[in-house]
């Protein structure tokens, strides 16, 4: 399958620019993981020295390819600032983030499916053009804005939820779970928006098919037709929005969990940022983009398995 | 050395009138054995093995206090007291001390602890291949172990304040297993041991560490406690809102409004402590304009430290004008500081006749903005322009320590003696004076402090050499330092927050 | 961010057309005041945006501070003002770069294709695959943080969507008639790109322009939120925000004015975007 092949190459040269950039990028910013290790009070020798010893003294692009060859065979080396292996900080931060994201699409698609359902009962009535403008409201918010007006509601002014912190699953799972509403809140309260326009339009294309008039015509109710015969295609294309929100969505996650204080990966990455741990940085935007990339490469692959069309058409937008 | 605290960043400092320590519950009642207590500090820890970690944050401080001892102790008034030493005596000059160490001791792994295994600790933070940063307020030159029970520090020259240095906890004084460090390797820093009250049990990052008695412990009685918790809950407001829920029952804090209200709920209580030790703006006496004595006169007299202080902070920070604090036990009659007075400032800018600009550099934090900001509008007023640069801790640790900066915001750290720190800032062969500072009197007068081992005579010098320092105005204090731990009412005989870490091994549950 | 953009492109309008005479006049209005405003912020009396009184702290909106003051005692209305500013140069310029460059890239591989199209997709996957927040933080960082940097960076953040809508534009319009028929007659790849090609892109371009303004924006308020963004004193609503919410509780106006402000602004540049976009673009309205 040469289609699949190309595809491959293309997955892995764009792994390998990013993990080369990401190197790159992190190199160049000044300040210095030596004195982060060393602290306040070191002296410029001991500074010297210890880079040294960390190896970064060596040309960059060496480093680069040792930090390549290792990470292949899944070590992604020890943080400099406390010797935690970096795979060890991810995976101990992943489930928190992964909370975070898969509350948010419930959120989303919970808010969203009934909303494009309804809106396309009659496009252009009352309640397809109120949801209109409630989306178009809630896209116009800035995910930290939400944050804060959430907090300023929930927490401050009703005092029903916690404002900010995480509660550990083993803290029990229903503390747990109330600790996530509101960071939940804010990704999916924005995201939503995204699904039911496209969900609703997709609808409305689905819907003027000769099966969805066979359908209408034999009798059947309305809300049967829209769930069994319309929405059923449709959530393939919501799928495929999934997928390429995703990168939206990690971003917003990082912003979200510094606001709430949530012990996830953005917020591992924000720190390694603040403290030039160099190599914590680098596993940890690796690990976000081969996500990224794999995701959006299933995703893509997913649309070409059921659509052959596509291969043909590939980069759409 | 709260690098990685978020009071590290520029606070302007405020006063207010000075607030006695208070240190709450009379133990009237006896303590109470059992019971499990978990305390939120502010950040995740750095590690527990001071080489990989090179500083303590004092959330570090709290955890590592529980499984690591001094040798010394202080109680809440300053007397020094026994702990892992039973003793400790100088020879004639001071520059010698012998430690008689405890007897029958024996470290969480079960191997028995010697004199050797403390000699081993301090020569290996001074063994210049480990690279340790804090050595540099070290002024042992190395320590030796005669037999199992005798511990003798040699020192670089007579030092008075050995024992008190010892005594305050932090990444040099809290004793660590070195046989286990190297047995462990990369996986000690995570994995500790000492002789204390607890037992390291579990550190899931950014989560929680978890402790157990120590059932093995030298001081019978204690602890009370059968397990501690630490967890680290960076954001105030959410530490606060687990205290006052019960989650948790002890909180390091420093958010004025929190410690406010908490000061009004009867379920919950303040402790106070005030350290050595200030918040500072150190001036950089090496570069232009900052090289010209009136520039400095003038920057400090602009600067209303006080009024702002007072705002800022609510009157929960007074501001000085040395950095020695009430622990110290020196109190200066006269220290020379010069008072807020943006006119005659004004007429020493016009005197040094250029116009004066100035770069601070402060931490990109709210706070590093709010101090920086308050900086330059107070020296607004007196004609000096004032660029604000924000940078990141390292980036600004990295400017200070190559003195590549006009004015910064900086902290010099509480400890049970002021001697190790006045001597990194202010002598001129320090590797760490990065103000540059050059003064032969105040060479002389931080060698008194360091090796008289008459107290008079040290607390003397120390308030002649503010006198010089303020006069000269190299560094601004801006702030004391102050810590705060709020705690559920029933928590008893949590000790003084030397150093900002909140100590539990005599804590306990009132019914 | 930048997914954010994508985002916006695929949420295009389904608003209906015919009412825009009214449903304009509000968002139109609420940015002319804003860009007005911003401009003549010297002249209109108001107080120095750092102008700091401490003792009057976190006051409530009153006849003397109309938007009540901040953490420093700082007039929120005057700052608020002055922020606009900052925002307005931002979120206008960065696009601007990033369309500049985005825009070449994305024209040469939608008319060259093969080769070079393949190449320019490829950097935009990178881009795209790379996290921004990291980018904009390393920009900042290393060249200090300024306005012009932040400008920089979030241009640079803006080119792979850029390229993306250039090219396909370009892709539309390079098979049409007039094209084919320029190319016969000889006329040099260059005079083909410049006066037939670009003068169809610039409607779409500018239509998405105007939506990446409100992209930018939030972007810039983000970075200042984390504290990255254009140095104190200068104000900025994501830094007053960021600095309200320290006293969410206590004085909740230092965080929730500046946010209405900013959520006023994008809302009203959607929509006048999207009207734009509806006029320029009819096929896309009918999504």
């Amino acid at each position: 399958m040469p289609w699949i092949f190309r595809q491959l190459v293309r997955l892995v040269v764009v792994l390998f620019c990013v993990t080369l950039l990401t190197y790159m990028i992190v190199n160049i910013l000044p300040g210095d993981v030596a004195i982060v290790i060393l602290g306040n009070l070191a002296t410029p020798e001991d500074i010297a020295g210890l880079r040294k010893d960390l190896g970064l003294d060596r040309p960059m692009l060496v480093r680069y390819f040792d930090w390549l060859g290792s990470a292949l065979s899944g070590d992604l080396g020890r943080s400099y600032r406390n010797g935690e292996p970096v795979v060890q900080a991810i995976l101990d931060r992943l489930p928190v983030s992964l909370q975070l994201m898969v509350m948010a699409q419930v959120i989303a698609l919970g808010i969203a499916i009934p909303v494009a359902l309804l809106s396309v009962r009659r496009p252009g009535g009352i309640f397809d053009r109120i949801s209109a403008s409630a989306a178009f409201g809630f896209l116009a918010m800035p995910n930290f804005m939400l944050g804060i007006v959430l907090i300023y509601l929930f927490s401050v002014t009703f005092d029903l939820l916690p404002a900010t912190g995480f509660t550990p699953m083993s803290e029990g799972l229903w503390d747990n779970f109330v600790s996530m509403i509101l960071p939940s809140m804010t990704l999916g309260l924005i995201e939503w928006t995204v699904l039911m326009r496209v969900l609703r339009s997709d609808l409305l294309t689905t819907l003027k098919e000769d099966f969805i008039l066979l359908a209408r015509a034999k009798g059947l109710p309305p809300w049967r037709v829209l769930l069994q015969h319309a929405l059923r295609p449709s959530s393939f294309t919501l799928i495929t929005i999934l997928g390429l929100n995703i990168g939206g969505l990690i971003g917003g996650a990082v912003i979200v969990e510094q606001i709430f204080a949530l012990p996830g990966v953005g917020r591992l990455l924000l720190g390694g940022i603040f403290n030039r741990d160099l190599i914590l940085v680098q596993g940890t935007v690796a690990f976000i983009a081969v996500g990224f990339v794999v995701i959006n490469f299933l995703v893509d692959m997913l649309y070409a398995v059921l659509d052959p069309r596509v291969r043909h058409v590939r980069f759409r937008s | 050395m709260a690098l990685f605290s978020r009071r590290f960043g520029l606070v302007a400092a405020l006063t207010a009138a000075f607030a006695a320590p208070a240190f709450a519950q009379a133990p009237a009642a006896a303590p109470v054995r059992g019971g499990a207590l978990t305390i939120g500090v502010e950040s995740d820890f750095e590690g527990f093995d001071p080489v990989r970690a090179g500083v303590y944050s004092n959330s570090t401080v709290t955890a590592a206090s529980l499984f690591y001892e001094t040798l010394m102790r202080l109680d809440d008034k300053g007397n020094l007291l026994p702990a892992l030493a039973l003793s400790m005596t100088p020879n004639e000059d001071g520059s010698v001390w012998t430690a008689k160490i405890r007897p029958n001791v024996k470290w969480h792994d079960g191997t028995p602890f010697t004199a050797q295994a403390v000699a081993d600790h301090f020569n290996r933070l001074l063994d210049p291949a480990n690279r340790f940063a804090g050595r540099a307020y070290l002024a042992i030159e190395k320590v030796e172990a005669p037999d199992d029970l005798t511990a003798v520090f040699k020192m670089r020259g007579p030092n008075a304040a050995l024992p008190r240095t010892l005594a305050q906890p932090t990444v040099t004084t809290l004793i660590i297993s070195v046989k286990a460090a190297q047995e462990k390797g990369a996986d000690y820093n995570r994995n500790p041991v000492g002789t204390g009250p607890f037992v390291f049990k579990e550190w899931r990052a950014a989560d929680r560490l978890v402790a157990e008695r120590n059932p093995n412990y030298w001081d019978k009685d204690k602890p009370y406690l059968d397990r501690v918790t630490v967890r680290p809950l960076p954001d105030s407001d959410a530490r606060y809102a687990s205290l006052v829920k019960g989650d948790v029952q002890v909180i390091w804090e420093d958010r004025a409004e929190n410690i406010v209200k908490a000061k009004k709920d009867k379920n919950l209580h303040v402790l106070t402590w005030v350290g050595s030790g200030a918040l500072v703006i150190p001036l950089n006496t090496q570069r232009e304009p900052l090289n010209d004595k009136r520039v400095r006169q003038a920057v400090s007299m602009a600067l209303n430290r006080k009024a702002n202080a007072a705002v800022l902070t609510q009157g929960l920070r007074p501001v000085h004008d040395d950095p020695y604090g009430p622990s110290s036990g020196i109190e200066c009659k006269d220290n020379g500081a010069l008072k807020y007075d943006p006119e005659a400032a004004r007429k020493l800018v016009a005197d040094y006749g250029k116009p004066v600009k100035l770069t601070m550099t402060v931490t990109a934090t709210p706070r590093g903005r709010e101090g920086a900001q308050v900086f330059q509008a107070d020296m607004k007023k007196a004609g000096i322009d004032v660029e604000i640069k924000p940078v990141d801790q390292t980036q600004l640790v990295k400017e200070a320590l190559t003195r590549d900066f006009q004015v910064t915001g900086w902290r010099i750290i509480d400890l049970a003696d002021v001697d190790p720190q006045m001597f990194a800032n202010f002598h001129s062969k320090s590797p760490i004076n990065f103000s540059g500072y050059n003064n032969a009197e105040v060479d002389r007068l931080l060698l008194v402090g360091r090796t008289s081992l008459d107290e008079n005579k040290r607390k003397a010098a120390y308030c002649d050499m503010i006198k010089i320092l303020n006069d000269d105005a190299v560094w601004l204090w801006s702030g004391s330092n102050i810590d705060f731990a709020i705690t559920r009412a029933n928590v008893r005989g949590i000790p003084a927050l030397r150093g900002g870490a909140v100590q539990v091994e005599s804590a306990w549950f009132a019914k | 961010m930048s997914a954010s953009a994508a985002k916006s492109t695929v949420v295009a309008a389904t608003r209906p057309r015919r009412r825009w005479h009214w449903a304009l006049a509000l968002p139109l209005g609420w940015l002319l005041l804003v860009v007005f405003l911003a401009i003549t912020a010297d002249w209109i009396g108001l107080p120095d945006p750092s102008a700091q009184e401490l003792i009057l702290r976190r006051k409530p909106p009153s006849a003397e501070y109309l938007l009540g003051t901040d953490n420093l005692g700082r007039d929120m209305l005057s700052r608020i003002i002055y922020g606009a500013r900052t925002s307005l140069i931002v979120g206008i310029c960065a696009p601007f770069l990033g369309f500049l460059v985005g825009g070449a890239i994305g024209m040469s591989a939608g008319y060259f294709r093969g080769k070079i199209d393949l190449l320019a997709v490829g950097f935009i996957d990178i881009l795209l695959a790379f996290p921004s927040l990291v980018l904009a933080l390393t920009f900042t960082a290393y060249l200090g943080q300024s306005l012009f940097n932040v400008t920089l960076a979030l241009g640079i953040l803006s080119i792979p969507a850029a390229a993306r809508v250039s090219r396909a534009n370009t892709l539309a319009w390079a098979n049409r008639d007039f094209v084919l028929a320029a190319r016969t007659i000889g006329a040099s790849n260059w005079r083909i790109i410049t006066r037939e090609i670009l003068p169809n892109l610039l409607p779409p371009m500018f239509a998405f322009w105007l939506v990446a303004i409100s992209v930018i924006i939030v972007a810039e308020g983000a970075l200042s939120f984390l504290g990255l963004g254009i140095p104190a004193p200068q104000p900025s609503w994501g830094g007053m925000i960021a600095d309200g919410r320290e006293a969410l509780d206590v004085a909740p106006h230092t965080a929730l004015i500046p946010a209405a402000v900013m959520f006023a602004t994008v809302l009203s540049l959607n929509f006048v975007g999207d009207m734009v976009r509806n006029m320029v673009d009819p096929r896309r309205s009918a999504l």
